[in-house]
C-alpha cells in the first residue's frame, strides 16, 4: 500500500465512521472511531491499565484491512521478544504468524495474523503437568519458563498452533530488556505482558497502527467504555474455531 | 611370618600404590587452597540492596522468590530483580561468573536474561 493510501486510511481511522468493504458492494459501517484506534493510528501507544484483577485484555483484528504482503506485526513481535529466525523452519519460533485461508468454495484468499488467543478455557493450561502455563489476573495465558520442562503437551492441546518449542537458542538480542528462551522450553505470545504492565500497547498492535494497516485493536474487554468493547458491540466479530468452546479473546472481522 | 613383618609389608604396599596418586594430586594443586576470586567493584552505588555478606549467601533465594511474583503476578519494578543486579555489577564475567566458577555453581539465569 502506498504512502498516500496509508495516510488516507489513517484519516479514516480518525474519522467518525469507519467503513469496510466486506464483499461485492457490501460495506460494513463500524462503530464510531474511538480513542484506542485513533491513538494507534496517531502512533501513540498509551494503554489505560485498570487496577490488578479488573482487566481482561482482548484483541480485535480487522481482516478486511490486513493484507498479504504486510509483515509489520510479525517483524515487530520478533524484534520486541527476541523471537529468532534461523532460516530453518524446524527451528524458527512463531509468536504471531500470517496464515492464508483459501475458501473451499472459491473466492478470494484471506490473510490473517494468528497468535495465541489467550482463551478463557485454555486447553494448554489444563494439560500442563507442572503448572507452568497459567492465566494471569488480567486473563493473559502465560508460560512460566522457569517451571516448563518442555514436554510439549500444550503444543498438542493448542488448536491454534500458537506455541513453538525452543529447539535452538538464539544468540542475538534484539531487545535486551526481554529475556530470550533457553533450549528445552515452549514459547508463545504473551500479549507483551511486560509492555502492558508499563501501560503500553503490545508491539504488534503498535506496529500495525504505525507502519501496518491499522487493523488491530487492543483493549480491556471488562470495561464497557473501552474502544474494543464498543467495536465488538457494533461489528460482527468471530473467533477462530469458536466451536471448540475455548472462548478465545482474539476476535476477527471479515473471516 | 610375625605380625610386625606383615604390617611392614602392608605399609610398603600402601605407600607404593599411593605415591603416584599423591604426586599427581600435588602437581594439580589439590593440596593448596585456590586463591579467592577477584571480583570487580560495583559501580553506581556504594551499598547493595542488602548487606554484602548476606547477599553473598542468599542472593539466589531472593531471585527465585521474586521471579515468581514478577512472572505470575506481574508485579514489576520490585526491589530485588535480576535486572537490578546489572545496574551496579556491570560486568558479569568479572563478578558473577568468577564466584560461580570458584564455588562450582552453575546457575541458568543467564541462559535467558541479559546481563552484560
Amino acid at each position: 500500500m502506498s504512502e498516500l493510501d496509508r495516510r488516507s486510511l489513517l484519516k479514516m481511522g480518525a474519522a467518525a465512521i469507519v467503513g469496510t468493504v466486506i464483499g461485492n458492494g457490501i460495506t460494513l459501517y463500524a462503530a464510531p472511531a474511538n480513542a484506542g484506534e485513533a491513538a494507534a493510528a496517531a502512533g501513540g501507544n498509551a494503554l489505560e491499565v485498570p487496577p490488578k484483577g479488573k482487566a481482561r485484555w482482548g484483541m480485535v483484528i480487522d481482516n478486511n484491512k490486513c493484507t498479504a504482503q504486510c509483515t509489520a506485526c510479525t517483524a515487530a513481535c520478533r524484534a520486541e521478544n527476541n523471537v529468532p529466525v534461523f532460516g530453518d523452519e524446524r527451528y524458527d519460533g512463531h509468536w504471531i504468524r500470517k496464515v492464508t485461508l483459501t475458501p473451499e468454495r472459491g473466492g478470494p484468499e484471506k490473510h490473517l495474523p494468528l497468535l495465541c488467543n489467550h482463551c478463557d478455557q485454555p486447553p494448554c493450561q489444563h494439560v500442563c503437568p507442572v503448572a507452568a502455563t497459567f492465566t494471569r489476573h488480567d486473563g493473559i495465558v502465560m508460560i512460566d519458563k522457569h517451571r516448563c520442562i518442555g514436554c510439549r503437551y500444550c503444543m498438542i492441546a493448542c488448536p491454534y498452533k500458537a506455541r513453538t518449542f525452543v529447539f535452538k537458542e538464539t544468540t542475538e538480542w534484539t531487545n535486551k530488556d526481554v529475556p530470550k528462551r533457553a533450549h528445552g522450553v515452549v514459547e508463545k505470545c504473551t500479549f507483551c505482558a511486560h509492555l502492558i504492565d508499563q501501560g503500553k500497547l503490545p508491539a504488534c498492535v503498535e506496529a500495525c497502527g504505525k507502519s501496518g494497516e491499522a487493523a488491530m485493536l487492543f483493549g480491556d474487554l471488562n470495561n464497557p467504555e473501552s474502544a474494543i468493547v464498543k467495536y465488538i458491540r457494533a461489528v460482527a466479530t468471530k473467533g477462530v474455531r469458536e466451536d471448540l468452546g475455548l472462548e478465545p479473546k482474539v476476535f476477527y472481522t471479515g473471516i | 611370618m610375625n605380625a610386625k613383618g606383615s604390617i611392614a609389608i602392608a605399609i610398603t604396599l600402601v605407600a607404593l600404590i599411593a605415591a603416584p596418586l599423591l604426586y599427581t594430586a600435588a602437581g594439580n594443586g589439590l593440596f593448596t587452597k585456590p586463591p579467592a576470586p577477584q571480583l570487580a567493584k560495583a559501580v553506581n552505588a556504594t551499598e547493595c540492596v542488602e548487606p554484602a555478606g548476606w547477599m553473598r549467601a542468599n542472593h539466589m533465594n531472593l531471585l527465585t522468590h521474586q521471579r515468581d511474583l514478577i512472572v505470575r503476578e506481574g508485579e514489576r519494578g520490585r526491589k530485588y530483580r535480576i535486572e537490578g543486579c546489572a545496574t551496579c555489577h556491570t560486568k558479569r564475567a568479572e563478578f558473577c561468573d568468577r564466584c560461580h566458577s570458584y564455588a562450582g555453581a552453575k546457575p541458568e539465569c543467564f541462559d535467558c536474561h541479559y546481563l552484560p
